[in-house]
């Protein structure tokens, strides 16, 4: 069957992708003007404390054998920087490098805390954000798109539209914002300041899905209409099917290709978006550790673990939405 | 010596594109708001009632005949220094959709002109800045680089433009076999000069629609950008921040976050309105 093969042809890509993109990354950050060893020892830190940070990183060796190091952790650190560590600090001091993502070796951010630990702890917040942000995107979304082609030109078309365009001038911050001020004075309690995990999640998910919402209702509306004057349409018509399978079955199933390849678009938007709402609502996710790993200095490790676990993130939901779109649109499997 | 140029305005006046422009209120609606926001952008000193970096007020004063919306946290008049950020922002935004022009046009001209091994490189580039977090990159960056206004515009404007090489590419490939760039080159015209001459402004129209279209999209991101970090909020009057500044005192100065981020909706709408109002007279069929 040709979708097994599909899948499998696409996990191939991906592999190389990662790796060409992890190393852009690497690349990005380390030669930015700025010194690696300076973020990581701070401000007042003097040369010889430098030159030890550098030996401890790994910093002083050439790039590609940084990026080795911080990818697969080998080479390893120095055994002779190793041996010079006094026997009971040793596994403390190692603890705080990082030496390969891949084997979980994250290493810990100035505040002691593993890194490993911290994503393992922020990501499925962030996942339940932008997961539940995007179910309501293509609920809502669908639903005002599909009312608004079937019902073209009355008032509910009008709101919708008009809706959507807002929807899509707004940013998403704001409207968190002037949600929060509406909660604010219908109930008399504000779930900002303090981080509530069913209202502050609720809202801020409202609040990530809104130009999602906005631009599926509008791409919905448009490939509806589209689809909808199509022959095969009156066929199932003439066929004598219920008015609600045409729509669904046959409109709805055509109409989703045009708005499932918006919708991949839109996935690394969705975690940009859910960085700066976690910080409107408190969230304590993946943008909180971001922030956290450039105020009040920066950890270049710790930027470029957040950023690859999100790259990871989204091309896997790519891959997703990729197999979605061959599941509906068959053409796509013989191409 | 100006009647060519009257001439040739006339004609664009009653081509079919412009008719349809003209038709659409949207449209209309957009290049109001548009031209509202560029002329407070130019005239800010004009406008502005009080310097927007001066303390003029008592703090947090609430809206007036003296100070028509208030004052923020340092006694700084709102209404003036939302105008004077108009300009900024419209200056940072430009910038951004100009560094985004700059990268992707060359590309899309040369991945859709030659095809072939370079077109698939510079596409698989395409795919993959495609799930590049460009909003988190930037955050990445300014934490690397220090935070300030250019080292953001530089960061987003180094990753964000796929969709221009996208655009223009696939109208490259759309008039690279018509008659006159075959005759072009059976002339012996190099290929820059082809490229330039006869690809380019054929182009143009869909890139003038993603480039006002890009344009509300950049002054979002900018502005959350710089609501998340500390970028000119003492120095500057920018929008993000005068929001990012309004955030902790939002519960008892509703009116504050309220009106900056209104002014930011209008402008985004503005700019909606008049990308979408170009498309539908232009390319009608372009997806953004």
């Amino acid at each position: 069957m040709g979708m097994a093969r599909f899948v499998i042809r696409r996990l191939i890509i991906i592999l190389p992708l990662l790796i060409v993109l992890s190393f852009f990354l690497f690349l990005c950050i380390h030669l930015a003007p700025g010194d690696p060893a300076r973020m990581l020892a701070g401000p007042y830190a003097n040369e010889n404390q430098l030159e030890l940070v550098r030996k401890a990183y790994g910093l002083d060796k050439p790039i590609y054998v940084q990026y080795l190091r911080w990818l697969i952790g080998w080479p390893g650190p120095d055994p002779q920087y190793i041996e010079n560590i006094p026997e009971s600090y040793r596994e403390f001091y190692m603890s705080y490098i990082p030496n390969g993502i891949l084997r979980g070796d994250l290493g810990r951010s100035w505040k002691c805390e593993s890194i490993a630990q911290s994503i393992k702890e922020k990501l499925p917040v962030t996942l339940e954000l932008t997961v539940l942000a995007l179910l309501i995107a293509i609920g809502m979304g669908l639903l005002l798109g599909i009312v608004a082609a079937l019902k073209r030109g009355t008032i509910v078309d009008y709101l919708s539209t008009t809706g959507a365009l807002f929807g899509l001038s707004m940013p998403s911050y704001w409207l968190g914002m002037m949600m929060m001020l509406v909660v604010l004075s219908l109930f008399g309690f504000m779930p900002s300041y303090e981080y509530h995990p069913t209202a502050s999640m609720l809202l801020a998910a409202t609040a990530l899905g809104a130009f999602h919402t906005a631009s599926i209702a509008r791409m919905t509306r448009s490939s509806m209409l589209e689809v909808m004057g199509e022959d095969y349409i009156r066929t199932a018509r003439v066929k004598g099917l219920s008015e609600r399978a045409v729509i669904l079955k046959h409109g709805l199933k055509n109409a989703l290709i045009p708005i499932i390849t918006i919708l991949v678009l839109q996935i690394p938007w969705l975690f940009g978006g859910a960085v700066v709402l976690e910080k409107v609502f408190s969230i304590p996710g993946m943008g909180r550790l971001m922030l956290d790993s450039i105020f009040p200095h920066t950890d270049p490790f710790v930027v470029m673990d957040v950023f690859l676990v999100l790259v990871v993130l989204t091309v896997f939901a790519n891959l997703l939405a990729d197999i979605l779109y061959a599941y509906v649109n068959p053409k796509i499997r013989y191409e | 010596m100006f009647t060519p140029l009257i001439e040739r305005a006339r004609r664009m006046w009653a081509s079919p594109a412009a008719r349809k422009f003209r038709r659409n209120k949207l449209a209309w609606v957009g290049l109001a708001i548009v031209s509202a926001v560029v002329f407070c952008a130019i005239f800010a000193d004009f406008i502005a009632p009080y310097d927007p970096l001066e303390i003029v007020g008592p703090k947090k004063a609430p809206p007036s005949r003296q100070f028509l919306l208030g004052t923020d946290d340092v006694g700084r008049d709102i209404f003036s220094r939302i105008i004077h950020a108009t300009r900024l922002d419209l200056g940072l935004g430009l910038a951004l959709v100009g560094l985004w022009t700059a990268i992707g046009v060359p590309l899309g001209l040369i991945a859709g002109y030659y095809g072939g091994k370079i077109d698939s490189v510079i596409m698989r580039l395409v795919d993959g800045l495609y799930a590049f977090p460009y909003l988190v990159f930037a955050i990445a960056m300014a934490g690397i680089l220090g935070f300030s206004l250019s080292t953001i515009v530089i960061a987003l404007g180094i990753i964000g433009w796929p969709q221009f090489v996208r655009v223009v590419r696939g109208k490259v490939l759309a008039v690279r076999t018509e008659v006159y760039v075959e005759s072009a080159r059976a002339f012996g015209e190099k290929d820059r000069n082809i490229m330039l001459r006869y690809v380019l402004p054929n182009s143009l129209a869909p890139l003038i629609v993603i480039m006002t279209l890009s344009l509300a999209t950049s002054l979002i991101i900018i502005s959350a950008l710089t609501f998340l970090l500390p970028v000119g909020v003492q120095t500057q009057a920018e929008l993000g921040s005068m929001l990012s500044a309004s955030f902790g005192y939002m519960r008892d100065y509703w009116w504050w976050a309220t009106s900056v981020g209104l002014v930011i909706v209008v402008i985004v709408l503005g700019f909606n309105f008049l990308g979408d109002g170009l498309r539908d007279a232009l390319d009608p069929r372009l997806r953004y």
